[in-house]
């Protein structure tokens, strides 16, 4: 490209309005809702599907269905589908404000040391034999592993009545080694089928989705997708700089602390239930940017549901495409995810010189 | 109109002492320029009045009362802060930048009114970057922002403008343009304060200039009280030769004595 038509090309900002986006996020997420119930050993038409619903909820469509299609629909497929919505949902929630909070288009809901310390608290509590909970033993582990671990990066990172980001990063990248070293430690002294469940769930995967195990989390995704969309000036202003955003009214300390804080608990609940899933919460707010640009009063709300969509997708592929085998859902997601990761940075750097 | 007083300021980090018992007052109506050679303490003395650091002794006086006792949005409806340089790593347009400016008085919940598009594009228009507004900012050279951040400090409308080196990235025509608006904004009623390196500049547009060393306060009044060849030599530890400006009723300070 000559350098004149690479000029204008920067020059030309093409965005999509938030009035043409959401709507279609929306029909998107109901696409891949209708289509995920569709498709699986047994078939279950969209029709179908509104119909064992709206039976469940108590009302009675003249539609035909069997037995067998509503035990599969509702019993394992549905639960399912929301855990890969709610689950998608936090994950993109978490990255669009960790990067808005950290001004930095390379932060993942990994960074604040929260994902290793669930897998630790995970892997803890198999190898420990914790079942005290029933089927919510291991998410709740995991889920107190993230909050301490996020916890103590913080800590870590605030000095004085003052948190230093830097700080922050190297101590969430000291943190990981920490958590990524003690979770190998502990592995060690697993027996072979332990093992099987320590690999199964830091690979990531959906299979034990329960209306329970949707519930238990479905409260702390929620208070993410009402609160965290609020912030959206509050994070434009923050990318502009610390100083920049206290310049312009914004008490700096306490929306960081509260940012970071609710990101933690949305992406430790997603965690808990569903492993370690990567590049969800990365990939999905650069998506948002590329179509809608920056500003996050569209990208917080918008990530939170094209990550629903995109992770129910990722889920039916990861369920379909081998049958009857499975493939761990984290690796489905880094597999699309990393290949996506690298033709953005190469079109944003042909584009825009980088992001330095 | 609101004035901004520094009471006795002293600041240190460990042992050293950045800014010793500086007292000095910026009141509406003037542009008072803040001058001395690197490391005298002039961006202390900025972060001290624009509340971005606590000092160890002394009081930041805004409009009379204490900067501690003004909440932070408050104060942003108070006073607007230029930074040297303000980066930024994701892809708005210049106007999207300006915009923020009106977030103060805007608030965190409403959206943007007719009104904050107007103050906008005034403020662009004022600072020669309105021909930029639908670029994206991290694309724009650094003078180019540096205007881009000026119309946003602008867009504030804030009474109070603390500008740290707002013409250090400019050509001289661009130079000139700014300390016209800082001069604009003094004589609408404003109070403004700006580190400044030019002494030129100082000397040519400020209505006050206060000379700093060591971290100490060592002369305060008009252009031609303070750039005198005695003081300037004294404090760059340079020589340096003052002349009357040909063209404007102002000082000319040159470097140097005779040819090198």
């Amino acid at each position: 490209m000559n350098p004149a038509r690479q000029q204008e090309q920067s020059l030309r900002v093409t965005r999509i309005a938030p009035g043409v986006l959401f709507p279609a996020l929306a029909a998107l997420l109901l696409v891949a809702l209708l289509v995920s119930a569709n498709v699986g050993a047994v078939r279950i038409s969209p029709v179908q599907t509104l119909a064992i619903v709206a039976r469940h909820a108590g009302v009675h469509l003249d539609v035909a269905f069997s037995r067998q299609q509503d035990a599969v629909l509702w019993a394992i497929r549905l639960p399912r589908i929301v855990m890969a919505g709610l689950v998608g949902t936090g994950l993109a929630l978490a990255g669009a404000v960790l990067q808005g909070v950290f001004r930095n288009p390379l932060a993942e809901p990994g960074l604040i040391g929260v994902s290793s310390g669930a897998a630790l608290g995970a892997v803890v509590a198999i190898i420990a034999g914790f079942t005290v909970l029933g089927p919510l033993s291991l998410p709740v582990a995991a889920f107190a592993g993230g909050t301490v671990a996020t916890f103590a990066v913080y800590r870590f990172a605030r000095y004085g009545g003052r948190t230093e980001v830097v700080t922050l990063i190297l101590a969430g990248i000291a943190l990981n080694a920490i958590s990524g070293a003690a979770t190998g430690l502990v592995i060690s002294v697993a027996n072979e089928r332990q093992l099987r469940t320590v690999v199964f769930w830091t690979l990531g995967s959906l299979s034990s989705a329960t209306w329970t195990s949707v519930l238990a989390i479905l409260p702390f995704i929620a208070a993410g997708a009402v609160l965290l969309p609020r912030y959206g000036r509050t994070l434009n202003l923050l990318v502009l700089g610390e100083r920049e955003a206290r310049h312009l009214g914004v008490n700096t300390e306490r929306s960081r602390t509260l940012l970071i804080g609710l990101a933690a608990l949305v992406t430790g609940a997603a965690v808990a239930v569903s492993g370690i899933i990567s590049f969800v919460g990365l990939v999905v707010p650069h998506m948002i940017r590329l179509l809608a640009g920056p500003d996050h009063r569209t990208l917080v709300p918008a990530s939170a549901l094209a990550g629903a969509s995109l992770m129910m997708f990722a889920d039916l592929f990861a369920r379909t495409v081998a049958l009857p085998l499975e493939l761990p859902l984290g690796v489905v997601t880094a597999l699309v995810g990393g290949p996506f990761f690298l033709w953005l940075l190469h079109r944003t750097r042909r584009e825009h010189g980088g992001w330095g | 109109m609101p004035s901004l007083e520094a009471r006795s300021l002293s600041y240190r980090v460990g042992q050293a002492t950045l800014l010793d018992r500086v007292s000095l007052c910026a009141v509406p109506g003037e542009v008072l320029a803040i001058v001395g050679p690197n490391g005298a303490g002039k961006s202390t003395l900025l972060k001290l009045l624009s509340g971005d650091l606590v000092p160890a002794d002394g009081e930041v006086l805004l409009d009379g009362q204490s900067l501690g006792s003004f909440g932070t949005r408050d104060l942003a409806l108070h006073r607007a802060v230029m930074p040297q340089q303000t980066l930024l790593q994701f892809a708005f347009t210049a106007f999207e930048v300006v915009l923020m400016g009106r977030s103060p008085s805007a608030g965190s919940r409403r959206g943007e009114s007719e009104r904050d598009y107007e103050v906008v594009r005034e403020c662009m228009g004022r600072t020669d970057s309105g021909p930029l507004s639908g670029r994206i900012y991290p694309t724009l050279s650094t003078g180019e922002q540096q205007r881009v951040t000026l119309a946003r400090v602008l867009a504030q409308e804030a009474p109070v403008l603390l500008l740290d080196e707002p013409t250090a990235s400019l050509d001289i025509r661009h130079q000139e343009l700014v300390m016209q608006i800082a001069r604009e904004c003094a004589l609408a009623g404003g109070t403004v304060l700006a580190v400044v390196h030019d002494l030129n500049l100082a000397a040519g547009y400020a209505h006050r200039l206060a000379v700093l060393s060591h971290g100490r306060l060592v002369a305060c009044g008009t252009p031609t009280e303070v750039l005198t060849e005695a003081l300037l030599t004294d404090v760059f530890e340079h020589p340096i030769t003052v002349l009357k400006h040909p063209l404007r009723d102002c000082p000319l300070v040159l470097p140097g004595a005779a040819s090198p």
